[in-house]
């Protein structure tokens, strides 16, 4: 039966508006859709990050029970690590630790006619005087010391003789 | 009141502002919801970066925990919290006991010279055989409270007695505060380095000092008990 429009012309809305609006039904139609998937998408990783975090959190305040239980040992460790880095600090000064073992290294290298009489160790300078009435112990000190690696430089500071009191030798040791 | 639209825009109003009202929904609601997911996806990784620092730290502190206690014992004898003096000349004296020689004088004053930490310059004299001295000297070093020798001065010792020696030195003693707060329990700490390590083993041969606690004196009187 063919379709017989009883209304007026100017009361039927034009063809192309009609079309239009069919398309714009369509847009909004498949937009809610997509709207609703990414929705959907959207709560159910909303859902699954909130577990995830709700795990993650438990598994966090787990290990921090754990590290509170080991809080002992955590002020050790910050107690060692603070006064190591306050000891290196005092054994960056200066001292003489080194010269004291030279010293007896080299007085038990030498003949026991060889009395030390003054050792002055200083940070900066070692002076050190010997006595001896044996010149052959003499050139034996001094082979000993010129042998001896243990100072930088060796000075001969002094170098005499009497009769009361034989040689007297003084070295100045610098680093 | 009605208002007589024309057909054409009568019938494309309703899907148009459809349309309108989708688009401002979908934009807001999405924005919003992105958003949230970008926050939530933040605190994941955030949370996950302070387990691994908390892992991390567990393992560091549960393989350091058994010698870790001992070894602050021994630090904080090493190098006290307080004026550490009267432990380092109780120090020189068992030390000059056990080394054979005699501390004829002894005096300290504050280190005001070197301003890295607060302490003490101890002053003294000592007398006995020159192997003695330094064996005294040599040992300094290796007791706890540390000290630096700073200066030592050997003699003949005035008094006449060949082979003696009379030794006057200077040592400088130190201590310092303990630390008073910990970082955060979620701040990462480091394990001890391999230097760390071996200093930590040069220091436990350090003699530290004893402390004899007197005994309770047992009553003497023979009087009995009269109640």
């Amino acid at each position: 039966m063919p379709k017989i429009n009883f209304l007026p012309p100017d009361l039927v809305p034009k063809s192309l508006t009609v079309k239009i609006t069919k398309v714009i039904n369509k847009i909004v139609i498949a937009g809610f859709a997509l709207f609703i998937c990414i929705a959907v998408v959207l709560i159910a990783l909303f859902v699954l990050d909130t577990m995830k975090l709700k795990n993650l959190e438990q598994n966090k305040n787990q290990l921090l029970d754990t590290i509170k239980n080991n809080q002992q040992a955590e002020q050790g460790l910050y107690l060692v690590r603070d006064r190591l880095s306050k000891i290196k600090q005092i054994q960056a000064q200066n001292s003489i630790a080194a010269d004291i073992k030279v010293v007896p290294q080299l007085l038990s290298q030498l003949p026991g006619s060889i009395l030390l009489t003054t050792a002055d160790l200083s940070p900066t300078l070692n002076e050190i005087d010997f006595q001896t009435t044996d010149p052959m112990a003499v050139s034996q000190l001094m082979a000993t010391v010129i042998a001896s690696d243990s100072f930088g430089t060796v000075n001969l500071k002094s170098f005499s003789f009497s009769e009361t009191q034989g040689y007297k030798i003084v070295f100045e040791f610098t680093k | 009141m009605k208002i007589d639209l024309p057909p054409d825009i009568k019938i494309i109003v309703l899907p148009l502002i459809s349309l309108l009202i989708l688009a401002v929904f979908g934009v807001v609601i999405l924005k919003l919801g992105f958003a949230k997911f970008m926050t939530q996806q933040k605190q994941i990784s955030d949370t996950q970066q302070e387990i691994r620092v908390l892992e991390q730290k567990n393992t560091i502190l549960s393989s350091v925990s058994p010698s870790i206690a001992q070894n602050a014992n021994l630090f904080s004898f090493a190098l006290p919290g307080e004026d550490s003096t009267a432990m380092v000349i109780s120090q020189l004296r068992t030390l000059s006991s056990s080394t054979g020689v005699v501390i004829n004088s002894m005096s300290s004053r504050p280190n005001t010279k070197e301003n890295i930490m607060p302490g003490e310059n101890i002053s003294l004299n000592i007398s006995g055989p020159v192997t003695a001295a330094f064996d005294f000297l040599n040992n300094l070093p290796g007791i706890a409270p540390l000290v630096l020798v700073n200066t030592a001065i050997l003699g003949q010792d005035k008094s006449g007695n060949s082979g003696n020696s009379n030794v006057d030195i200077i040592i400088n003693s130190y201590w310092s505060p303990y630390p008073v707060t910990i970082p955060a329990t979620t701040e990462p700490i480091n394990d001890l380095s391999a230097s760390e390590k071996d200093m930590i083993s040069q220091m436990a041969n350090l003699k530290i000092p004893v402390f004899a606690e007197p005994a309770p004196q047992e009553a003497t009187s023979s009087r009995s008990n009269p109640f």
